[in-house]
């Protein structure tokens, strides 16, 4: 009996538990696919299967929290279907229902709408973990081997896990508020004394200029210190602007509704035509009812662009990074220990220990070059060639942005490099050779974005260096920032100056460098570099001179640059997307819910002669109000902190963020978009349904 | 000049077509003149509400014709019916059915809003007729923020304020108390007297119905009888309304 009533209930109020469904299928759908990926890391290639089982864990974690995010969203959607159903659980118990049993018809209901999301959730998902393969397989740069049909059981379960999770916390509230009220209470619930309070002109201006003022505040602040990811600019005041923000959106949200009318009334002829009146009163008093909840949804939905774009953008950088950092196919560096130095004409070291080994490098490529790098510290008369003797020297603030903080890098020292080393460089980058001449230099920037501003400021300023009793100047007006800049693929590598060859000789080294570009396929040139690299780690270093060899080829550096980028939009996308679903999924049930106690006005509308398109029209402009009213505050915090990431990241390297930001805003939209259809037509059918008491 | 309404044979029938129907009206006509003040009066289920909603278009009748100011309203379409309701018909309801979020001047502008009267000339009408209905200093507060009378009056001003040929009003008076109802009843007096409005009323409140020049009663859904005030006084007029409630009875029952 109980059930049927239940069931009943539910098919009565399909339409208020439609968005409800709705919400719980996309969140087991995304919950199930995205946690698949464990097991989508067969169809992957060794290689990146790794990986991929590595982001599954993290995957795990990132879900449960994700679980009660949407269940604390949920409950409050479910509050709102609870609370616009109060009369009617007065009216059960006034009937001689128990507390209990009236409980007992809403879990029942509950139950009921959310076992029928769970299954249709998780067939989605099913059906969306077969195509996420293949995006999985993209983002981590891997083509897809052996494809079939594969449906994951501990996902499966793991989900159901997180949904009991969702669904405990959400009853449990449920049942409270049941609980807590009084009969009289419940049987009045409908009766309309939700009061439509317009607070005072000067108020609600104070209430939104405060609000915009805080929030414009806060942004200043931001873009004056920057965001604290770098370890230059500190915490605590991020915190205060953060909180700032937070303050002036609930402020200005508080503000917002009074303003829209004020600003609104002060148009009289506008204001006067038509239904704006109308559109404008009830938006006015929609925004009133949930301002709190107009400014957490915006404030997650800024989260939610944020985690995504970032995200990407730090991506794609990372790999644009990763390959301006490695423009050779494979290298090997030898660091010397202190006080290495080589007579004129001799072997270093390292050449030594490499025909000891028998290595041979050129039957794989199609140019090897061996070269060497100095510390300038032995040389003899030579100027401090650091950022603060370069400071010193040219009158160059040496204050760069970018660069830890932990280390001193003032005192920091270029090294050291022969014209014709650094021609080699050019040669494998496939650049023409250069001259310095008798006494020209050239700075070598390889570290990041600010430190090149450095260095081209210097050589910009002509400033001249001492060396070996010669005095030189730089050659050009700029610091060589491109590829030939960086001495090899491993390593991270301080910049260096080029100076005449015969201005080093009997300097102490600091490496010696083989670098290579392959004749033959990257994979099998791969392999042919570890087998030569092999024989000399099983040689030992007896004469002790080197303290380490490095071996890197650009495969490796890309293959983990791509671990780290894969795992970082994997995530960014999965929570971006969760937290996006969750927002809209929240206006949507406000705005149904409240097209719905709107019905009596449309049909009124109806009765004094107004077109169905001209209230339509005002149902549209409402509601769409509605939903970009949200996202335009989003938008504008995620405009000025996105700024703040974008300058942070440059200077570390190379981004490109137009990919990043438009599949952002496509997807975004797209999703965005698509609730807010579903929100329109329904509550478009809602009203056109009901307000037909009118004949047409 | 054409009347203001002619209802002429005017039937509808609920229902299915094997015997179970209801004939809420069985054939229907009387005439209303312009600047007429007329009520109609019968028991509970007499078909009076069916007749109201026929003749303000929310209901369409089986058969027989309405015709408002010249034009038959049977056949018309939804367009055109929009527009006919805006330029030709004011509605007053029981419940005042104001909106909660629009203050009572901007409730009283609406029609003229949707009609797209200059904003200029709204003001001024809006103030002309909230004078006349008594309401003039209650125009900036919300209506729960005023009493049922003044919602009432407030909702009468809505209905009046595009200058329709004919007011229809549903039982106005049905949740007042007397003394508002007999503000109202006055103010609907004064304005039919001064501005010539016709106005038809459903009521079963005979007190009301005392302030009206005609009152028609009807009963199963026919026209039973029909009274006159000519230039009796009201008190007299009252007295001869519930003569007839007596005959037809159910009047006062259905006050309960």
């Amino acid at each position: 009996m109980f059930f049927r009533l239940a069931l009943g209930n539910v098919r009565k109020s399909a339409r208020d538990y439609a968005v409800y469904f709705i919400t719980l299928v996309l969140g087991v759908a995304v919950f199930y696919a995205f946690n698949t990926i464990s097991d989508q890391a067969s169809f992957l290639s060794t290689d990146a299967r790794e990986m991929v089982q590595a982001v599954g864990q993290l995957m795990l974690f990132v879900t449960v929290f994700l679980a009660f995010v949407l269940g604390f969203l949920m409950v409050y959607a479910n509050n709102y279907l609870v609370k616009r159903r109060k009369q009617e659980f007065g009216l059960y118990q006034l009937l001689g229902m128990t507390r209990g049993q009236v409980s007992l018809v809403l879990f029942l209901e509950t139950a009921l709408a959310s076992l029928a999301s769970f299954v249709v959730g998780l067939l989605t998902g099913v059906l969306l973990s077969q195509l996420l393969v293949f995006v999985t397989a993209a983002l981590f740069n891997d083509r897809v081997t052996n494809f079939s049909f594969h449906f994951s059981p501990f996902a499966a379960l793991f989900t159901l896990g997180c949904f009991v999770l969702i669904f405990v916390v959400m009853l449990a509230f449920n049942l409270r508020m049941l609980r807590k009220v009084d009969l009289a209470d419940l049987m009045s619930a409908s009766r309309k004394n939700e009061q439509v309070r317009v607070r005072s002109l000067p108020a609600t201006i104070v209430l939104g200029l405060v609000g915009v003022g805080l929030i414009g505040w806060a942004y200043y602040r931001l873009t004056r210190d920057g965001l604290p990811l770098d370890g230059t600019v500190e915490f605590p005041p991020f915190l205060v602007t953060t909180l700032i923000v937070c303050a002036g959106t609930l402020v200005f949200f508080y503000g917002l509704s009074g303003l829209l009318f004020h600003v609104s009334r002060a148009f009289h002829g506008a204001y006067y035509r038509g239904l704006n009146m109308f559109t404008v009163r009830q938006l006015s008093s929609k925004v009133n009812t949930v301002s709190v909840s107009m400014a957490v949804i915006s404030f997650i939905l800024f989260l939610a662009i944020m985690a995504v774009s970032g995200g990407m953008g730090i991506c794609s950088g990372l790999d644009a990074d990763t390959r301006k950092a490695n423009p050779y196919d494979a290298s090997v560096v030898f660091i010397y220990n202190q006080g290495t130095t080589i007579e004129e004409g001799q072997d270093t070291p390292a050449q030594q220990a490499m025909a000891n080994a028998g290595i041979d490098f050129s039957s794989f490529s199609s140019q090897v070059e061996y070269l060497n790098v100095y510390n300038p510290g032995q040389v003899e008369g030579g100027e401090d060639l650091s950022v603060s003797g370069f400071a010193k020297a040219s009158g160059v603030s040496p204050d760069i942005p970018g660069l830890s903080t932990s280390t001193d890098f003032s005192a920091l020292t270029y090294y050291l490099m022969t014209q014709s080393d650094y021609n080699k460089l050019r040669s494998l980058n496939g650049l023409d050779p250069i001259d310095l001449g008798e006494s020209g230099y050239l700075i070598l920037s390889s570290v990041n974005a600010s430190m090149a501003n450095f260095d081209n400021a210097v050589m910009a300023a002509g400033t001249q260096i001492s060396l070996g009793g010669r005095t030189l100047s730089p050659i050009s007006s700029t610091a060589d920032a491109g590829p030939s800049a960086t001495p090899a693929d491993v390593g991270a590598w301080f910049d260096a100056v080029v100076v005449p060859d015969e201005l080093v000789s009997g300097a102490e080294l600091a490496n010696s460098i083989v670098d290579m570009n392959y004749s033959v396929d990257s994979a099998k040139g791969d392999e042919r570099y570890f087998e030569e690299t092999a024989k000399l780690s099983e040689m030992p270093n007896t004469e002790g001179q080197y303290r380490f060899i490095s071996y890197g080829t650009r495969n490796d550096a890309i293959q983990s640059s791509q671990k780290t980028s894969g795992m970082i939009s994997y995530l960014a996308i999965y929570i971006g997307f969760v937290l996006v679903i969750a927002c809209a999924a929240i206006l949507a049930i406000q705005q149904l819910s409240s097209a719905s106690d709107a019905i009596p006005s449309y049909r009124l509308l109806a009765e004094l002669g107004c077109p169905r398109s001209m209230a339509l029209r005002s149902l549209l402009v409402q509601t769409l109000a509605f939903f970009l009213l949200p996202l335009i505050v989003a938008v504008a915090h995620t405009v000025v902190a996105l700024r703040q990431l974008i300058r942070i990241i440059s200077l570390i390297g190379s981004i490109s963020w137009t990919n990043a930001i438009v599949t952002t805003a496509v997807a975004f939209v797209a999703v965005y978009g698509a609730y807010f259809a579903i929100t329109y037509v329904t509550s478009r059918g809602l009203v056109t349904m009901h307000s037909s008491r009118a004949r047409e | 000049m054409t009347k203001a309404l002619q209802v002429s044979n005017v039937e509808k029938v609920y229902g299915g077509k094997f015997g179970s129907a209801t004939h809420a009206l069985a054939g229907v006509s009387f005439v209303v003149d312009r600047g007429e003040y007329v009520a109609i009066m019968g028991p509970s289920g007499s078909g009076k509400t069916t007749l109201l909603n026929c003749i303000a278009t929310i209901d369409r009748p089986t058969s027989g014709s309405v015709i408002i100011d010249g034009s038959d309203i049977t056949h018309m379409r939804s367009r055109q019916l929009a527009q006919f309701r805006r330029e030709q018909l004011g509605f007053i309801f029981q419940d005042s059915n104001l909106l909660d979020t629009l203050s009572c001047r901007e409730n009283i502008a609406l029609p003229l809003t949707i009609a797209h009267v200059r904003a200029s000339e709204i003001d001024e009408r809006v103030v002309r007729i909230a004078t006349a209905l008594g309401v003039n200093d209650v125009l900036e507060k919300f209506p729960y923020q005023v009493s049922g009378g003044q919602k009432q009056r407030v909702a009468a001003c809505r209905a009046m304020v595009t200058n329709p040929t004919l007011v229809l009003a549903d039982e106005p008076t049905g949740a007042l108390d007397s003394k508002n109802s007999k503000l109202l009843l006055e103010r609907f007096d004064a304005l039919n007297e001064s501005y010539g409005t016709t106005i038809l009323m459903v009521t079963h409140d005979s007190f009301a119905a005392s302030y009206c020049q005609r009152v028609l009663f009807i009963r199963d859904g026919r026209i039973f009888t029909e009274l006159r005030r000519g230039n009796l006084t009201r008190r007299v007029f009252f007295d001869q309304i519930m003569g007839v409630v007596a005959t037809i009875g159910g009047g006062q029952d259905d006050v309960l």
